[in-house]
């Protein structure tokens, strides 16, 4: 199954992680995180680090 | 909780596990309904309705309006030379009907602030109905028609609404927050000739569906209906002119 990244964004103030999963998340011209693609299998340990890392708190993974 | 969070950030990567982040996507009550009764969501609206229904009975509330949408619904007009008007109309009406002839030829925005832009042509084809009118891309939305009439430019129009649609941001949420005041100054360069449609289109993508409420997403759905309803006002604008008001090249001022 796949899962999503998913962004609070009332809680984003765009400070992404550094390399914070670049497979699926582009940042847009004002620093705040696009989601490109699902969480595939191979990436759910990489996008729950990037969950973690976020000094916002405002990443979560979604099913 | 422990005392392991001695980093200089206490939520950073080098704080606490943050096992207390939720692990599921937050519900929206406006989607799923408020789980404590007692409940209560009303507006003028449904006060006029719920009147009605208890002056009358429920057979007699459903002589008016179509089988599938029985009743009347309120819709605001607002047109160049009247008052705001408000007109209770029954489903399946003619929309044009509560309008003036005054207005007849000219792009209307039908739905609001976040509604949409249709040309006359769709506006009097259009029967006042929820489902039917979606399809349509033309929204009953908030139910308020803004019918400029001949003469005015949409473009115009929509460059003074989503103005203040930047300015009703509610500042929380980062991609409103810039990318409305962008959309709004690229609206601008539309206007005055000194920009294009793509780059609104390429802020539009970046602000739909990215923010905690519908605003942005109501903001897009209008500038992206001025385009789509009208298209070739902006290279009309960038010629000087404006295919609404049916200026020619070089005598826009």
């Amino acid at each position: 199954m796949n899962r999503q990244l998913r962004v609070d964004w009332p809680a984003c103030e765009a400070r992404p992680a550094p390399r914070a999963l670049p497979e699926i998340v582009d940042l847009d011209e004002w620093g705040y995180p696009i989601v490109t693609g699902p969480v595939t299998a191979e990436l759910r340990a990489d996008a729950v680090s990037a969950v973690r890392a976020c000094p916002r708190l405002a990443l979560r993974i979604v099913e | 909780m422990s005392s392991a969070g001695a980093g200089p950030c206490p939520i950073g990567p080098a704080g606490i596990t943050h096992k207390h982040v939720p692990a599921v996507e937050p519900r929206r009550n406006s989607t799923y309904g408020c789980p404590c009764p007692p409940r209560w969501l009303s507006n003028a609206e449904t006060w006029a309705h719920l009147g009605l229904l208890v002056h009358r009975c429920v057979a007699a509330y459903c002589r008016t309006g179509t089988a599938a949408e029985p009743g009347t619904a309120l819709l605001s007009g607002t047109t160049p030379h009247d008052l705001p008007q408000v007109h209770e109309v029954a489903y399946g009406s003619r929309l044009r009907d509560v309008l003036p002839r005054t207005v007849a030829g000219a792009p209307a925005l039908v739905g609001g602030f976040h509604g949409s832009w249709a040309t006359w042509e769709t506006v009097a084809s259009l029967k006042v109905s929820v489902p039917g009118m979606r399809p349509l891309g033309v929204a009953l939305g908030a139910g308020v028609v803004h019918a400029p009439g001949p003469g005015a430019c949409p473009l115009a129009l929509t460059v003074r609404i989503t103005d203040y649609l930047a300015s009703q941001c509610a500042r929380r949420c980062g991609p409103c927050l810039n990318g409305l005041p962008a959309i709004a100054l690229a609206l601008h360069r539309v206007l005055d000739g000194s920009g294009g449609q793509a780059r609104v289109e390429e802020l539009a993508s970046l602000v739909v569906r990215r923010g905690a409420c519908a605003h942005p997403d109501g903001t897009v759905r209008l500038v992206r209906s001025l385009f789509t309803a009208l298209p070739g006002e902006d290279s009309a604008h960038a010629a000087g002119g404006c295919i609404a008001t049916g200026e020619a090249r070089g005598v826009a001022s």
